[in-house]
């Protein structure tokens, strides 16, 4: 039996009054996540290392921003890719996120791995490493990291929604592998597009 | 037909109401009247109280709204009609709780802003009503169009959008031609809305249409509310004008799905050059930021393999079209070249002219409540998505545009702002249905009926 029913029942068949719960007024505003007043498009990239191996910018990471990492893939290496997010010294409580493509082939970021490894010989010569990090309401991140061939063909793609943006608040390192000793990954371009407040 | 056009079709609908001895449907109806009432009579909803005050088959019992000029303008159309004026409420947002009040009302028609749609259909349903028409969109984010299903479900009643473009005389005669295989296996379609709605956001505060770059508090009617939805949204705001025609062809939501979409936006250009053309760079409207792409392209997967593109196109000039393409493994019809082409029967790799195909097809219903139609609103196709909504309350049966259907059409709208938000993500398509899909049998517009 429906409300309407029970109060005819009840009332007889009668008009009945029942109390008016006020239902506030529908508001239409942009998300918080994706305002962007007050801030500017801003970028910053590297060819060489900076003194203390850290690439430090300038992009507020609140409003969404990019990474791309161009480097020459080399069977000697075992991971490649970047710490995302190295907070600074008194923070250092925070670990930095690990992104990029590991000896099996497979794409992370973090503990997330495609299950699809790359083939050795589609990994020749000049690769990138394309990172996006959109952000999503309460503070919520959604990650893209993508792994092109020289010729820019997309080959890889990892996405995930299990970070914070504030997971990748911070500077930029290159993982270990990346740099170090003999087995050295050649790299050659970091960049980081996003927004910066606009008074800095 | 554009929005003046709309409009003066309007005002002469209403002004023959008096003038002429009009016409009715259903003259002396014998049967139990649809008592209706209405939230809404802005000048949509005065649109569709001039049809339903032709009815004779209907009492409009209530009215609500809280424009009182708005009011005003429908209780002269009311008075000239000759009909009882019904109860109005008006005096704030929440009037219209009031009205659903009133004993034995059985149907409720929704013209009022987009926001507002999903309170006031989840709360006709909570009042007890089964049969709720909504204006087209069903709710603002995805929830609420689960919101609106699942309080439909509960209630076991009916929730209809609206949605008149599937009524369009020349998007039933194709839709005649899919049913009887002409196009062959339907693989591509595509649709929009695309209208230069400049002068329908910005207005002088006291004409609907242009006259200034007015908009929310100084602005008028639906400068009041639609502007607001480009300011602080991007994304395909208006998709069912377009989805709705061409979701008929494929069976969607019967035996056919959406499954997933990807949407992409320009740049937001067209409002604020209006704003500064219009009003001058120093308005203080100029200084306003669009988040609404000028043009919002969407495509759109289906589970039987079929694509779907498009696009939404509201702030630059441009002539009015939604776009309309059907195609199949044997042929297709297109609306903006109004041409036809089928393997074995056109000159091969040469278009035919649409119009004697649309006449051959032309759809049963039309042919039998064409000259009803006459003079109804946008081209005629509002009388029969009013018609068809009537029709179910008297016979008690299901709306031929169902809860489903308007979810799966108006979530497009929250789906592809997720999916710009993201970076062009492919984003997927809940099922309203829960897995009814791939049972539930096609009833939109099957004969003459309705």
């Amino acid at each position: 039996m429906h409300r309407r029913d029970v109060f005819t029942l009840l009332f007889k068949s009668s008009s009945f009054d029942e109390p008016i719960v006020m239902e506030p007024n529908p508001v239409i505003s942009a998300p918080v996540h994706l305002c962007t007043d007050g801030t500017v498009s801003t970028y910053r990239e590297w060819t060489a290392f900076p003194a203390d191996g850290r690439f430090t910018h300038d992009v507020v990471p609140d409003y969404g921003f990019s990474i791309h990492f161009h480097f020459v893939y080399s069977k000697a290496i075992k991971n490649v890719g970047l710490l995302v997010g190295l907070k600074a010294k008194q923070e250092q409580s925070a670990e930095p996120v690990k992104v990029g493509l590991d000896v099996d082939g497979c794409l992370f970021i973090g503990p997330h791995k495609t299950e699809r490894k790359l083939p050795a010989e589609q990994l020749i010569g000049d690769m990138k490493l394309i990172m996006e990090i959109s952000p999503r309401e309460n503070d919520k991140a959604f990650v893209k990291l993508k792994i092109l061939d020289n010729g820019g063909l997309t080959l890889s793609t990892l996405k995930t929604d299990s970070f914070k943006m504030t997971d990748f608040s911070g500077d930029i390192g290159l993982l270990e592998q990346s740099y170090g000793g003999g087995k050295a990954v050649k790299w050659s371009f970091l960049k980081i597009e996003g927004r910066k407040l606009e008074n800095n | 037909m554009n929005r003046r056009e709309f409009v003066r079709t309007t005002s002469l609908t209403a002004a023959a109401l008096t003038i002429l001895p009009e016409k009715t449907l259903f003259a002396n109806y014998a049967g139990e009247k649809v008592k209706i009432a209405m939230i809404g009579v802005g000048l949509r909803g005065q649109n569709h109280l001039a049809l339903l005050l032709k009815r004779d088959d209907v009492d409009v019992v209530a009215i609500c709204d809280v424009d009182a000029r708005m009011l005003d303008m429908a209780k002269a159309m009311i008075t000239k009609s000759g009909k009882p004026m019904p109860k109005v409420f008006t005096g704030d947002n929440n009037a219209w709780k009031k009205m659903l009040q009133i004993k034995d009302l059985k149907s409720v028609l929704i013209a009022t802003p987009w926001e507002w749609h999903k309170p006031m259909i989840i709360g006709s349903l909570e009042a007890g009503l089964k049969y709720v028409a909504t204006e087209v969109m069903l709710g603002i984010t995805l929830q609420d169009h689960w919101d609106v299903v699942q309080a439909a479900e509960k209630h076991d009643a009916q929730v209809m959008m609206l949605e008149n473009v599937c009524y369009r005389r020349d998007v039933l005669a194709v839709l005649n031609m899919v049913r009887q295989g002409l196009f062959g296996e339907i693989t591509h379609l595509q649709g929009g809305y695309q209208h230069d709605l400049r002068e329908v956001k910005f207005n002088d505060g006291v004409k609907p249409y242009g006259g200034g770059v007015e908009f929310n508090e100084k602005g008028f009617s639906e400068a009041r509310w639609r502007t607001n939805h480009s300011v602080h949204r991007n994304g395909d705001l208006y998709p069912t004008h377009g989805i709705g025609p061409v979701a008929q062809c494929i069976n969607i939501n019967r035996g056919n799905r959406f499954l997933k979409l990807s949407s992409f936006a320009t740049q937001s250009r067209g409002l604020h050059k209006y704003i500064v053309d219009h009003g001058g760079e120093n308005h203080p409207n100029a200084k306003v930021k669009f988040r609404l792409g000028d043009i919002v392209t969407t495509t759109i997967q289906c589970a039987n393999g079929e694509t779907i593109i498009l696009q939404h196109d509201t702030n630059s000039p441009r002539p009015y079209s939604l776009g309309f393409r059907v195609q199949g493994t044997n042929g297709l019809w297109m609306d903006l070249n109004k041409s036809v082409y089928v393997e074995g029967q056109s000159k091969p790799h040469q278009w035919d002219s649409a119009k004697e195909w649309l006449e051959k097809y032309d759809h049963p219903l039309w042919k039998k409540y064409g000259n009803d139609a006459q003079g109804a609103g946008h081209g005629g196709m509002d009388f029969f998505v009013v018609h068809a909504f009537i029709e179910s309350v008297k016979r008690g049966t299901p709306t031929p545009l169902d809860v489903y259907d308007a979810a799966a059409w108006s979530a497009i709208t929250p789906l592809s702002e997720q999916s710009i938000e993201l970076g062009n993500e492919t984003i997927d398509f809940p099922d309203f249905t829960s897995g009814k899909w791939m049972t539930r049998q096609a009833v939109f517009a099957l004969n003459d009926d309705y």
